[in-house]
């Protein structure tokens, strides 16, 4: 699954590390999903757009080409 | 309750070490049938025939999460590096004296608890070398 979990959180400046910590994860869950190498549960996709104050929308959804 | 919080908070955690356990159990399945068949072609210890599959999935599971690389899962960095290598050497001395004093209330043997907990210190070191080294490895490409 693409997502752009990387450039928000580097819009909000947060590291991984801290944004890992603010949610409860580790860090090695976090770069996961920015390489889009683990798909995070619903759960865990709301607390990072929460975290990062963007919609599910901004941060999942795939723009149509 | 979920099951699955034993195994830490993170989710991606969660999830691995749920799949190595159902390849186990699945592995485990599939030796039992051939240890019903050991048992009734064959006159092996019938005991020893029923520990196989016990610790098969036991094994597996461990060498699965070891080298997985999913442990030390923040560690990221050199030094986080070579302070959690010193923590594991650490934990692994502790296991010498621990294992080893309580072989020695057992066995009253000075040579085989001190044996036993060499055996058990430098397998626990080992281990976590190798599941330290395999993490860091994985966290460096991420």
């Amino acid at each position: 699954m693409v997502n752009k979990v990387k450039i928000a959180r580097i819009e909000k400046d947060l590291t991984q590390a801290q944004l890992a910590q603010k949610i409860g994860v580790t860090r090695q869950t976090i770069g996961l999903i920015e390489k889009n190498e683990y798909n995070p549960s619903l759960q865990l996709c709301v607390a990072i757009a929460k975290t990062l104050d963007k919609t599910l929308n901004d941060l999942f959804w795939e723009d149509e080409k | 309750m979920n099951i699955l919080n034993f195994f830490g908070q993170d989710e991606f955690k969660q999830q691995q070490i749920a799949r190595f356990i159902v390849e186990a159990a699945l592995l485990q399945f599939i030796v039992s049938f051939v240890m019903i068949a050991l048992y009734v072609f064959t006159s092996i210890e019938p005991l020893f025939l029923m520990l196989i599959p016990f610790a098969l999935f036991l094994f597996y599971c461990i060498i699965r999460y070891m080298l997985s690389g999913i442990e030390f899962a923040d560690v990221f960095t050199e030094q986080e590096y070579s302070k959690m290598k010193k923590r594991n050497l650490k934990f692994a001395i502790w296991i010498f004296f621990f294992n080893g004093l309580a072989f020695f209330f057992i066995e009253k043997s000075l040579l085989e608890s001190s044996l036993f907990g060499l055996i058990s210190g430098i397998l626990m070191w080992g281990m976590n070398t190798i599941s330290l080294k395999k993490s860091y490895k994985k966290n460096e490409q991420l």
